[in-house]
């Protein structure tokens, strides 16, 4: 079967996620002609998780970590069987956020080993991500530039140095050893202090590399990507 | 385990492009449309009544096409002949430099910084040259338009800066399409190139916050359609999503 990719784009708040998005959005549209499917970490279409979801994300406690969690399974398998499997044959889909980010909510808020969530996740979710990229940048840097946003985007209980900083930790953790969690599929690290531009370069680089993207040689005009 | 892409070539011309050839031709009109009435702004010799900081129209009139002879054909490849094509055949030879040039030419400038071959910094230079052309047009004649939304007379002045600004992205939308053709042609392995079509595409999404605002600063159908269809952004096409035909009554 022929299909597009599952992209994934992580990192902290600040890091350039949002840019990477939408470059990487008018990158397929444009030069490949191709209209990408964009989608959240959670899209709210498990209706009787979404209650819980909210709940968990915004105000975490030890007597709703459990259902945070299966809630996420749920809304996860309902995003792929709705939307990222059905949208796969026809056009990429990118997901800000996806996998990496709730491996370190839960090791920063509830103390969880990123291992221990991600059998969790797994146990709920069949479908890999082909490529996560992962924006990485200093947490003083991306603190900065989160703060200097228009609009609520920044949460007092998360976007603060001493949270980030072991947000970062648990991330780094992660991409050391990206055998252990195979649903992240390959993972990119990405220099996120670079200009917007040459962030979007340096992914599309990593899909390139991946073999991620069509073939633009006129004269190898067929499938690309064989592996 | 589901298997790993594989990736197949695109083959029909996508919605969103076609809607760009749509709005081509609306443009292409308008100046077919307007040309005397712009003709009769640049000879009254009066200073343009609703817009400020410029002066006479004949300071938005001039187009300077210094490469125009060496670009290359990817510049038809890209939809874009008829965008040099008018301002070289109508643009006021003599006079002042066009006062929207600076702007325009500053963002070629911006995307080439890691270094192009000359093709590409020639087409470069003539669509974003031609992009100041373009929005000059428009103002000379926006005094006789309709706002955006209300349909009716546009009474409100504006600027220089925001025509500059206008000039800017118009060069932008010009630009990215002009990349997106030297890459296809086999340009990716071209880290330059690559790059100025990621600065580009960088710029873009930078513009898209500031382009509602633009748009309504600068309140003048034609413009406000030539702007807001000039570069990828969440408004772009709203006009045919909505079912708009190519047309549009004047």
């Amino acid at each position: 079967m022929q299909r597009f990719p599952f992209i994934v784009i992580e990192g902290l708040d600040g890091t350039g996620k949002t840019t990477v998005r939408k470059g990487l959005f008018r990158l397929w549209e444009g030069l490949y002609e191709v209209t990408p499917l964009c989608v959240l970490t959670s899209n709210f279409l498990a209706a009787d998780a979404a209650a819980d979801i909210v709940k968990g994300k915004y105000q975490p406690s030890a007597d709703n970590r459990d259902r945070y969690l299966q809630a996420l399974v749920a809304d996860k398998a309902a995003t792929l069987a709705r939307l990222v499997r059905p949208a796969l044959p026809n056009r990429p889909v990118i997901s800000d956020r996806w996998l990496v980010s709730e491996l370190a909510f839960f090791a920063v808020k509830h103390d969880m080993k990123p291992g221990e969530t991600y059998e969790r996740l797994a146990a709920g979710i069949t479908q890999p991500v082909d490529l996560t990229l992962v924006l990485d940048l200093d947490p003083r840097d991306s603190l900065q530039r989160a703060h200097g946003r228009q609009g609520d985007a920044v949460r007092a209980d998360w976007d603060v140095l001493d949270v980030q900083a072991r947000v970062r930790q648990v991330y780094t953790e992660i991409v050391s050893e990206p055998a252990a969690y195979p649903l992240l599929g390959e993972v990119a690290h990405i220099d996120a202090s670079a200009s917007p531009g040459g962030v979007l370069d340096q992914v599309w680089q990593a899909l390139i590399a991946h073999d991620l993207v069509p073939s633009l040689d006129p004269a190898t005009e067929a499938v690309a990507g064989d592996r | 385990m589901p298997a790993s892409p594989q990736l197949r070539p695109t083959s029909a011309v996508p919605l969103h492009r076609m809607w760009l050839t749509v709005g081509d031709g609306l443009q292409v009109q308008r100046v077919h449309l307007h040309l005397s009435e712009w003709r009769e702004a640049i000879a009254s010799n009066t200073p343009l009544p609703d817009v400020h900081g410029v002066g006479l129209a004949a300071a938005l009139a001039a187009v300077e096409f210094t490469h125009l002879a060496s670009v290359s054909s990817h510049i038809d490849d890209a939809g874009l002949r008829p965008w040099l094509d008018l301002p070289a055949r109508y643009a006021f030879p003599v006079g002042p430099t066009n006062v929207l040039r600076p702007a325009a030419m500053a963002r070629a400038d911006e995307l080439i910084m890691d270094g192009v071959d000359q093709v590409v910094a020639a087409d470069l230079a003539a669509v974003c040259g031609a992009a100041a052309w373009w929005v000059g047009f428009f103002a000379i004649i926006r005094h006789r338009g309709v706002h955006h939304r209300s349909l009716q007379p546009s009474t409100a002045s504006i600027a220089r800066m925001v025509l500059e600004e206008a000039a800017g992205i118009v060069a932008l939308g010009m630009a990215i399409r002009v990349l997106e053709e030297h890459l296809r042609a086999g340009g990716v392995a071209e880290a330059g190139l690559r790059m100025a079509y990621c600065r580009a595409l960088a710029a873009s999404v930078a513009v898209e916050r500031r382009m509602p605002a633009l748009l309504e600063e600068l309140g003048e159908l034609r413009l406000v359609d030539l702007v807001s269809m000039a570069v990828p952004w969440r408004g772009r096409f709203t006009k045919y999503a909505g079912g708009t035909g190519a047309g549009q009554v004047e």
